[in-house]
């Protein structure tokens, strides 16, 4: 370790550790290094934050970011609960079922986690205190759930990954969705052992639907459940580029609210692009900076010299992959998504490859993980939203979604030691 | 607040600023989400465009990726000078919840101070780089731009973020509600986005069978 | 030293310097062995003076951005697609020209540095006022045709459409033949050949076979019909910072390693080429002298001439008497 490699980490995390944005703190760091420890002329600072977003890829981010907020103002999250609703509320815990049904489902339009808490919590929260869940679970489950959103395709942290490790975006939101499916499926099962031992959802509190009723409410979904079909058969069929794919979803959405469903006026269009553009830049943002400190690192041949030192232990793709989910979940609670990625990524995908550890697979076990630390304080995007929507401070939804992120905790360990969860639709395993 | 109206803030004055402030607040705060909006709107009209073309009629808008990347880029950095003015770049705010307010002050004017140094410095090689012989030399591949002008985004974007950041290290120094839209929380954003009505969120927090929720403006959340 | 890339600290006699060599492909490919090679030989005949750090994979830069790197001197050695110095070098698009080479072994003697061609490149003015000085030429390859029919005359290739690198020469050269061109990325090729967005291309048999596009193209025609190179250049202040000596070693081992790629790209391409014969989904047609020489003559000088405002009334013409020598 050079002088310069330990003077950015302790700056790095001086900024941090002052509330300093995370974009301002890994770009002021950059600053610095290139200052200090490099001849390079400074006007490449702003010059790689160019370049950093200079890539077509990325552009699916604000793309999503709006196909999905277009779609939820066109009355999607309704609908969608509806229809599970109708599917599953019938059972013991079915509302909360339908919480976590809606959530992915949700996942499967939107990229970010945070949106989904939102757009489903909202609606579910309040249902689900009123049939006696209780807050605490109610408020734990949704916050968890929806974290879903960043493992369930479309997600911006697996765009973020492809573009940091030049894997296909394609092949990791393909990847994405069995490990997905497990965790929503683990989570169903929390909600059946738990209402089942607390009562939960029975008697008074069953919801009752006539068949007529169900059919309708499902038949009422169908076209919001089109957009992911079209996205991920789009791009798993060759046809689309993931970021083509964003395009379409936008085209898509908007001919659904606004001609179909009838609930979006084409004026809204304007304020819906401003709240996408701020949403979108906040992440992008993030990203550009992001790339500028990953620049710094593979400049200063950090990636490199980790990677010869951790090989130097003689891991195995096993213990590497133990040694991965303990970094990241650490890095879960006081890192942001994004900004994670593109630091962390670069330095384990080297070893992975040594290792014989699929790229994809690794990706997928890294968002898992992030999706785990967006439940953990002090840093978890998810725990502010929910604490926001249920008056409850961060601590106490982090407390009560501890038996939910358990679940996904165990989610995380069979993904990661059975690859073929991940791989099974890519002709790996 | 309107969930269809990302932006306007009601302008709370600073001690100090008179009316002419204001307006030039107010038309900026204007300017900035129009262009952010709207590059983001002709980026996605372009892309939707470029995409049916091909597959409907075997039309190849060979400039179009470009065209879509540097709007975006354009949106981007226009955005972020939103997105700081509502104080909503993400942080990690570890020790917010156990300081009184005193220290929430001093920590929060630490954190804008090394924003503005950030935006300054950054912004002055923005600039610069624009005169860089490469900047007036190379034109981009497709649209045959001349480089800087694709370029001019970052410097632009970061004089406007640094106006912004100026302001928010003068309010937090004086104790001043730092954000025009008090209280916008990540949540808000969220909701925006999602569509969902600030009603229907306070409907989630008033939920039975729970100890009084707090205040919206209840800091003790820590939710920013 | 503080500020340490380029010229590193040290007393004045023993001073010593760092070259960053940045490239967008791995390590195997010929562009990323040569690179290795010219590390290999400037540090050796360096006596350790130079050191050379290689970032291959665009993990430093890519694409985009690598050349205002090195004309800011953030990097000091790239060896970027000619194609990518066109916007400030448009007299390079020489390399692009149709049949400006028969066959592999033409390449070092048309584009040497004595030679007219060379000359354009080598001694570029766009490039000299930028401050980019060219210290080699590396080959990718020469190209071939493909498609999913037989393309054995001009006339044959009427109403297909090609992909091609966003290029104006080679736009002309296939509308000369009667056929379209597309620009597309090179990642894009095989998706757009495998649904038919475009019916053909053109690349050496290495990047065909890389791609598998002979899996989805029943037709090679082995046109040698033009050039795809790397240019090897360095930042000139930097280069002229260096001692007179170092100057030599710097350029020596550049000849050494663009002689190493040449050799090393001839047999990747001949190796792609056989292992496209045995995958059995392609036929490779070879064209008689007489044959090539019709897809020749549509495009030689027409071609050429159109663009000489371009790359430069004055070489066209030597270019032009040069061909008739031959
Ligand atoms: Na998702
Ligand atoms: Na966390």
């Amino acid at each position: 370790m050079t002088v310069a490699s330990i003077a950015l980490v302790v700056i790095l995390f001086a900024l941090l550790f002052s509330a300093t944005p995370i974009a301002v703190a890994l770009g002021l760091t950059s600053f610095i290094y290139f200052f200090y420890f490099t001849l390079i002329p400074l006007t490449q600072v702003p010059e790689r934050l160019f370049n950093s977003l200079n890539t077509f890829p990325l552009m699916a981010i604000p793309f999503f970011v709006l196909a999905a907020s277009i779609m939820s103002r066109g009355g999607i999250s309704r609908r969608l609960i509806a229809a599970c609703n109708a599917v599953v509320g019938q059972f013991r815990g079915g509302l909360a079922m339908t919480g976590v049904l809606s959530c992915m489902f949700f996942a499967a339009i939107s990229g970010s986690s945070p949106a989904t808490v939102v757009a489903v919590g909202t609606l579910i929260i309040p249902a689900m205190v009123a049939s006696g869940y209780g807050k605490q679970f109610s408020t734990g489950l949704i916050a968890t759930s929806g974290s879903l959103g960043i493992l369930i395709p479309p997600s911006i942290p697996l765009i973020v990954y492809g573009i940091a490790t030049e894997e296909s975006i394609g092949d990791l939101f393909i990847a994405g969705l069995l490990p997905g499916l497990v965790a929503g499926l683990m989570l169903l099962g929390l909600v059946l052992v738990v209402s089942r031992r607390r009562g939960y959802g029975t008697g008074a509190h069953a919801i009752t639907l006539t068949g007529a009723e169900k059919l309708r409410a499902v038949r009422d979904a169908v076209l919001s459940l089109a957009l992911p079909a079209l996205v991920l058969g789009g791009i798993y069929g060759g046809i689309f580029t993931p970021t083509e794919a964003a395009a379409m979803a936008v085209f898509y959405a908007v001919v659904v609210s606004v001609f179909v469903y009838r609930e979006l006026d084409l004026r809204a269009l304007g304020g819906i692009l401003l709240t996408s553009a701020r949403t979108s830049a906040m992440i992008m943002f993030i990203i550009a900076n992001g790339i500028l400190f990953s620049f710094v690192l593979t400049s200063e041949r950090i990636p490199g010299e980790i990677t010869e030192l951790l090989l130097s232990y003689e891991l195995n793709r096993w213990t590497f992959l133990l040694l991965v989910n303990i970094l990241l979940l650490v890095a879960g609670c006081f890192m942001e998504t994004s900004s994670a990625i593109l630091i962390l990524a670069p330095i384990l995908l080297p070893i992975a490859l040594e290792l014989g550890v699929d790229p994809i697979h690794l990706g997928i076990v890294i968002v898992m993980n992030l999706e785990i630390g967006m439940v953990t304080p002090p840093l978890g995007l998810n725990l502010f939203v929910a604490s926001g929507m249920s008056g409850m401070s961060v601590l106490q939804v982090a407390r009560a979604a501890i038996p939910t992120a358990l679940v996904l905790l165990a989610a995380l360990f069979l993904v990661t030691y059975v690859p073929a969860i991940s791989l099974a639709f890519l002709g790996g395993g | 607040m309107p969930a269809t109206d990302g932006g306007d803030p009601p302008v709370v004055p600073v001690a100090g600023t008179g009316a002419a402030m204001q307006r030039f607040d107010r038309v900026l705060t204007r300017v900035e989400n129009v262009l952010a909006a709207s590059t983001l709107g002709l980026a996605t009209i372009i892309a939707v465009g470029a995409v049916l073309l091909r597959y409907l009629f075997g039309i190849f808008l060979f400039w179009s990726e470009e065209a879509i990347i540097y709007l975006v880029i354009y949106s981007t950095f226009l955005g972020a000078v939103i997105t700081l003015r509502h104080g909503e770049h993400v942080n990690v705010d570890i020790f917010g919840a156990f300081l009184r307010k005193r220290g929430r002050r001093v920590v929060g004017t630490i954190a804008a101070a090394v924003t503005v140094v950030y935006l300054a410095v950054v912004g002055v090689f923005a600039w610069l780089l624009l005169f860089e012989p490469f900047s007036t030399s190379t034109t981009t591949p497709s649209l045959k731009l001349p480089l800087w002008v694709v370029e001019a985004a970052v410097p632009i974007g970061f004089t406007l973020m640094l106006l912004r950041a100026l302001e928010i290290l003068v309010r937090t120094a004086r104790g001043i509600e730092a954000f025009p839209e008090a209280g916008r929380s990540l949540l808000e954003v969220e909701a925006d986005v999602a569509g969902v009505e600030a009603g229907d969120i306070e409907r989630t927090r008033r939920t039975p069978g729970d100890p009084p929720a707090p205040r919206p403006d209840d800091p003790g959340g820590g939710d920013r | 030293g503080a500020r340490g890339a380029g010229a590193g600290g040290g007393a004045a006699d023993g001073q010593t310097f760092s070259i960053k060599f940045s490239h967008v492909v791995t390590p195997a490919t010929p562009k990323g062995q040569a690179a290795e090679k010219f590390k290999q030989v400037v540090e050796e005949r360096s006596g350790g003076r130079i050191t050379v750090e290689i970032y291959p994979n665009s993990e430093l830069y890519g694409d985009k951005d690598e050349l205002q790197a090195l004309q800011s001197n953030s990097v000091q050695v790239l060896a970027p697609a000619s194609a990518k110095f066109t916007t400030i070098a448009p007299a390079l698009q020489v390399l692009d020209l149709p049949f400006l080479f028969d066959s592999v072994e033409d390449i070092p003697e048309v584009v040497s540095p004595d030679s007219a061609a060379g000359k354009a490149i080598y001694e570029s003015e766009a490039l000299a006022a930028n401050n980019i000085k060219v210290m080699g030429l590396w080959d990718n390859g020469l190209k071939q045709l493909s498609s999913n029919t037989e393309m054995r005359t001009p006339e044959s290739l009427a109403g297909l459409s090609f992909r091609i690198q966003p290029s104006d020469v080679l736009r002309s050269q296939f509308e000369s033949w009667g056929a379209s061109a597309t620009p597309l990325a090179f990642a894009e090729v095989y998706n757009a050949l495998q649904q038919g967005v475009v019916d053909g291309q053109e690349n050496p048999y290495s990047n065909i076979e890389s791609q598998n596009m002979h899996t989805v193209q029943s037709h090679i025609t082995a046109s040698n019909h033009g050039y795809i190179g790397y240019v090897l250049v360095i930042n000139n202040q930097f280069f002229e910072s260096l001692p007179p000596d170092l100057r030599t070693v710097v350029q020596e081992s550049a000849d050494e390693a663009s002689a190493y790629n040449r050799e090393v790209a001839a047999t990747l391409n001949e190796q792609a080429r056989t292992t496209i014969e045995q995958a059995g989904t392609t036929t490779i047609l070879e064209l008689t002298p007489e044959e090539r020489q019709a897809f020749k003559d549509r495009v030689v000088p027409s071609v050429w001439q159109q663009y000489a405002d371009v790359i430069g009334p004055d070489l066209v013409d030597a270019l032009l008497a040069e061909q008739n020598a031959r």
